[in-house]
């Protein structure tokens, strides 16, 4: 799920924030540009975790801002390969499910990735386990267990637009809607 | 910008949920961006339903002291403290190759560390009606 990860950036602070103690508006900055952010590669930028090294303070000529080389430690969201997640199912067609974990939701499940045997009800547009002769519906909204299987990165030329999609599975025992395995 | 280190260390869910909570108390000191506010909101809510709402550090730390007779990887250890496995089942999900490096008896006594060391998950209320499932047919 959550990790740390070490940055080494250059960051501008701009002007208006001058007022402010030197790490409070370093912190802002980086958060402006850094949180809600895929890193290709590195996961979901969250925030700031700890400064590790600031450098002294410089100007260019022609911008009113300060610059300053800073390294330190970013939180990340990035599921690992193998790992166990509980999401919730936030949509079903054809192709699969999607599952979300409130704060990101490009999580696919495949249909070949589904419990077997598993057929899709295209009436009702909802996956359904056949479990020995009985009906188990994946239905949206349901708590969902998977595990990981891959992470992929789409990233075009700007940083910004990149898009992280993590590929899980529910084919396995304990794996599916939580309220199949109690305990 | 430059990736010094990819992955430097894991950080369990409470650990997280702790570190929002620090955002928000300094919320009126900073001024946070709204990229991060957005973000923040729900995270909140997907962890507070998460065994991590009920969690606190201290029975983490107490967690990992007893686990650390068991082979296990710091990924597992994340896992163990994020998901708070209570059967077998759930052990077997989340522990790579688990029925060959434990025995039954083993997994007994990490079941029993487990649900004797961290608190009782948060309830959810539509948990109550528990339709058919597989074990109980």
């Amino acid at each position: 799920m959550f990790k740390l990860t070490v940055l080494e950036d250059i960051l501008r602070t701009s002007p208006e924030r001058f007022s402010l103690p030197k790490f409070d508006a370093l912190s802002y900055a980086l958060h402006r540009k850094y949180s809600n952010r895929v890193l290709p590669g590195v996961g979901l930028c969250l925030g700031l975790w700890d400064w590790l090294k600031t450098e002294e303070d410089y100007l260019h000529p022609g911008d009113g801002g300060s610059w300053t080389k800073v390294v330190f430690r970013l939180l990340v969201f990035e599921p690992q390969v193998g790992e166990i997640i509980v999401g919730r199912v936030e949509h079903s067609f054809s192709e699969g499910l999607f599952v979300s974990v409130e704060f990101f939701n490009n999580i696919f499940i495949d249909r070949l990735a589904l419990q077997e045997p598993c057929v899709f009800d295209q009436e009702e547009q909802v996956w359904i386990w056949k479990y020995q002769g009985h009906d188990l519906h994946i239905d949206v909204g349901e708590d969902i267990r998977f595990r990981v299987v891959k992470v992929q990165y789409e990233s075009s030329s700007s940083v910004s637009s990149a898009a992280m999609t993590v590929y899980g599975s529910i084919a396995g025992d304990g794996l599916g809607l939580v309220s199949w395995w109690p305990n | 910008m430059k990736v010094l280190q990819a992955t430097e260390e894991l950080v369990t869910n409470r650990e997280v949920l702790d570190w929002l909570q620090d955002c928000s108390n300094n919320e009126a000191k900073h001024k946070l961006p709204n990229n991060l506010k957005q973000l923040m909101t729900p995270m909140t809510k997907y962890l507070q339903e998460t065994p991590a709402g009920t969690q606190s550090g201290s029975s983490l730390q107490s967690l990992f002291a007893q686990l650390e007779k068991f082979p296990l990887t710091l990924g597992e250890l994340q896992m163990i403290a994020n998901l708070r496995p209570n059967s077998v089942l759930q052990l077997l999900c989340i522990l790579l190759d688990c029925e060959r490096r434990f025995t039954d008896e083993e997994m007994a006594e990490l079941l029993q560390i487990i649900d004797t060391t961290l608190e009782p998950p948060p309830i959810k209320e539509e948990e109550m009606d528990i339709q058919s499932t597989p074990s109980s047919m």
